[in-house]
């Protein structure tokens, strides 16, 4: 064979066996035993697809965890952040922007408990986790919201939704990091507590 | 509540109220398990460059042979310089040339589903970046490309770019090693180079990434209704977790999303941030610390390891504290450090551990924004850049550091009289002038197209930082390109025909023509003899030649772009924290 030929036939065949076989395999097999995993933990409920997991999407009501803030608008089909440097003067207007949002959204919360990642972008646009502290300073507007739609009492709110803050946080690093949590796996919880008790419908979610 | 349980709810609190602290800690956890996997698998590269069999070998050495026989080469088959980079560069070229009609084609394609043709700027430069190890992408949507190119080319280019890049080292140590005046066959070294060391860690990190939670699918994308509304959003899927371990393992760097690895479905906690720094510092480190193994001398091979980690630990504290501290005029809120642009999950030392672990291999890979970097943070993750990844890719690092070295050996000897001698073989002119083309080549590529590029008034149009940040988005862009990095800062619209085809020059010129002196080298070297030392050379294991060494590098590596430091990130710097320099911009 000549070199050309040589170099010819290893490029076709090395493409194709580590390319194309090599990856079609993995997915069909992890397709089949990992269904869950495979297709980035879907949130599902009965037999319905909401979400994943792993991305935030707009939680566009008051008893929702909101989220950190969103450069692609919580496009699920998308992703990415802005490309303003920190010098950049709309990085700071943006900034502003969004605390004032929190705050108009969250009453009474006092600027200095707000995490800056709650009111800052992140990379992926889509960032399903805020801190632990970000979570705690929603509370009272959440079990107010909740409040309006069950008239169950705010105390058992409360209690209810520091329950499932505590059980769903994690910490970013064993023994050394900080804590956050998730924020679609709370609002899973949030309704599935409505929907357990009849309080909303699965036709309206 | 027991003195020893206070003890540890004592420091848990202090560690979570500390971050400072913890994220020192964090970041060196990182480095100690990265180098403690490296040192294991040190062992294992240093069989395969002094060609004897290792573990995989009943496994493998029948498939290697019977890829040999399929094309009728054997190992006993020794290449001189031209016969191996000729058969190097025609393998590239053909796989280049089938990666690129299969992106332009993709639409007429099996498997296109609905995606569109690429225009040939785009395309031109996606194959080029992912051939050269790069991974430069100036597309984001994954929809962008087909099930096809996303696998046959993207993470086919990832295996093959690895594995010649593995296959070159083996040859340069060879070179070195060997006596026989020809340093391989190309073809051998490559399939052992996929078959004993890549596809074999790709297989186990696939594994673990799939159990953490990353996807790996064949189905284009899920239909999701997001909660309360009635808006319907197709989150893209696909081979996610293979392509996510070649790209790391391989030190190649391009994601599968835009947000690259800050997409959560590419990284979404601490543990799959660990495996996948782990898996891109592992086969450089481990190669270095195998030089010492393959030469017989463990001191030299430490005296590397201390080396590199020095920039490293000096590169990650400082990007560590530059995103800690933030920039003053935006300290709103309960401020934890600059968290713009960061996963919650991943955290400000995890981010940029990782950023700076990514730009001293040549990885790239990113799990950030970092456009959104500070000015102090963007320094100590350009550092590596400048340095043309002082650790290097899967191989390259090991020619880049020698590079380093011989220009270091030969000025120290002249310096205090001795021969300018490496494991025992005598530096002649042939070596110190490849060497030297070899390391201007780098700061050529990168400067004179910066220099042009600020000359073209139309190319400022798309830019949407003020002032000194350009500057550094410009170096950052370029950097990446020639040092075959590929980790992008963004900031204005990469995907112009212009940057397209510049920084697909730049990225050919940054790995071949490198490549190729570097070969030369070992061509020169493989026909030396290793002659008995008397003394009569300077000592290149101990800790004053490391600390030549490190001089060596920040002297050339350096100092040729300070200039531009100077009017880049420095300036901004200056303006961010109201200093009177910065008041001039």
């Amino acid at each position: 064979m000549k070199s050309y030929t040589k170099a010819f036939v290893f490029a076709v065949l090395f493409l194709f066996i580590l390319g194309f076989i090599y990856p079609t395999v993995t997915a069909l097999i992890t397709e089949h035993a990992l269904p869950f995993q495979s297709e980035g933990q879907p949130v599902e409920i009965d037999g319905h697809i909401y979400g994943s997991y792993l991305l935030a999407e707009a939680f566009n009501s008051s008893f929702f965890f909101q989220p950190r803030p969103s450069a692609i608008d919580y496009n699920l089909s998308e992703s990415g952040s802005y490309d303003y440097s920190l010098g950049n003067p709309a990085m700071l207007n943006l900034t502003e922007k969004y605390l004032h949002r929190f705050l108009s959204e969250n009453p009474g919360v006092n600027i200095s408990e707000i995490p800056y990642a709650m009111i800052s972008y992140s990379g992926s646009g889509l960032d399903p986790d805020i801190p632990l502290q970000g979570a705690i300073i929603q509370i009272p507007r959440i079990s107010i919201a909740l409040h309006n739609i069950t008239n169950l009492s705010i105390s058992y709110l409360y209690s209810f939704l520091y329950s499932i803050v505590n059980s769903t946080k994690a910490q970013n690093f064993p023994f050394f990091g900080s804590y956050y949590v998730n924020v679609v796996h709370l609002n899973v919880d949030i309704i599935e507590f409505l929907l357990r008790d009849g309080y909303i419908s699965r036709s309206q979610i | 509540m027991n003195l020893i349980e206070y003890e540890a709810y004592f420091w848990a609190k202090f560690f979570v109220a500390e971050r400072a602290v913890s994220g020192v800690i964090i970041i060196l956890i990182y480095l100690i398990i990265a180098s403690v996997f490296a040192y294991i698998l040190s062992f294992h590269i240093a069989k395969i460059y002094s060609d004897e069999k290792t573990v995989f070998s009943r496994a493998t050495g029948g498939v290697i042979s019977f890829f040999e026989k399929l094309i009728g080469e054997s190992p006993d088959h020794g290449m001189n310089f031209r016969e191996y980079f000729t058969n190097l560069l025609l393998f590239n070229f053909f796989a280049g040339l089938i990666s690129f009609l299969v992106i332009m084609f993709q639409n007429y394609l099996p498997f296109s589903y609905d995606t569109i043709g690429m225009p040939p700027s785009l395309a031109f430069n996606t194959v080029v970046s992912f051939l050269t190890n790069t991974d430069i992408q100036h597309y984001s949507d994954p929809m962008r490309l087909s099930y096809l190119s996303q696998t046959l080319v993207i993470t086919g280019l990832m295996f093959l770019s690895a594995g010649t890049g593995f296959a070159a080292s083996m040859a340069f140590v060879r070179g070195i090693r060997t006596d026989r005046g020809n340093i391989g066959n190309f073809y051998h070294d490559f399939l052992v180079a996929i078959f004993d060391l890549i596809l074999p860690l790709t297989i186990i990190v696939t594994v673990i990434l799939i159990f953490a939670g990353i996807p790996e699918t064949m189905q284009r994308y899920v239909t999701v209704n997001a909660f309360l509304t009635n808006k319907v959003y197709n989150i893209p899927l696909g081979p996610v977790a293979t392509l996510e371990a070649i790209k790391n393992i391989g030190t190649n760097g391009g994601g599968f999303y835009g947000a690259n690895a800050a997409y959560p479905f590419e990284n979404p906690d601490w543990f799959t941030n660990l495996v996948e720094f782990v898996s891109f510092i592992i086969i450089p480190l481990a190669s270095l610390l195998a030089l010492g193994i393959v030469f017989g001398d463990r001191k030299f091979g430490r005296m590397l390891y201390w080396v590199v980690m020095f920039f490293f630990i000096f590169d990650a504290l400082f990007a560590f504290f530059g995103e800690f501290v933030g920039v003053p005029f935006l300290h709103l809120g309960y401020y934890t450090g600059n968290m713009v642009g960061k996963e919650t999950a991943i955290g400000i030392s995890q981010s940029t551990i990782f950023a700076v672990g990514a730009t001293i291999t040549s990885t790239g890979a990113s799990n950030a924004a970092l456009v959104s970097y500070t000015p102090a943070g963007i320094i100590g993750v350009l550092i590596g850049l400048l340095l043309n990844d002082p650790l290097g890719g899967v191989g390259t690092g090991v020619l880049n550091i020698f590079m380093y070295i011989i220009f270091t050996v030969f000025i120290a000897s002249l310096m205090v009289g001795k021969l300018p001698e490496i494991m025992s073989l005598r530096i002649s002119s042939k070596e110190i002038k490849y060497s030297t083309l070899s390391l201007i080549t780098h700061p050529l590529l990168v400067v004179i197209p910066l220099g042009i590029t600020l000359m073209i008034p139309h190319l400022m149009s798309t830019f949407v930082n003020p002032g000194s940040s350009r500057i550094t988005e410009l170096l950052y862009e370029f950097a990446s390109a020639a040092s075959n990095n590929g980790s992008e800062m963004g900031g204005f619209d990469t995907n112009q025909p212009f940057f397209n085809y510049l920084d697909g020059v730049l990225m050919l010129l940054g790995r071949y023509l490198l490549m190729a002196f570097q070969l030369a080298i070992a061509q020169a070297f493989s026909v030396k003899k290793a002659k008995a030392q008397y003394y009569r050379s300077i000592d290149t294991s101990n800790w004053i030649f490391g600390m030549l060494l490190i001089a060596a590098m920040i002297l050339i590596g350096l100092l040729s772009y300070f200039p531009i430091i100077v009017l880049g990130p420095l300036l901004s710097w200056a303006h961010d924290f109201n200093l009177m320099l910065g008041a001039m911009v």
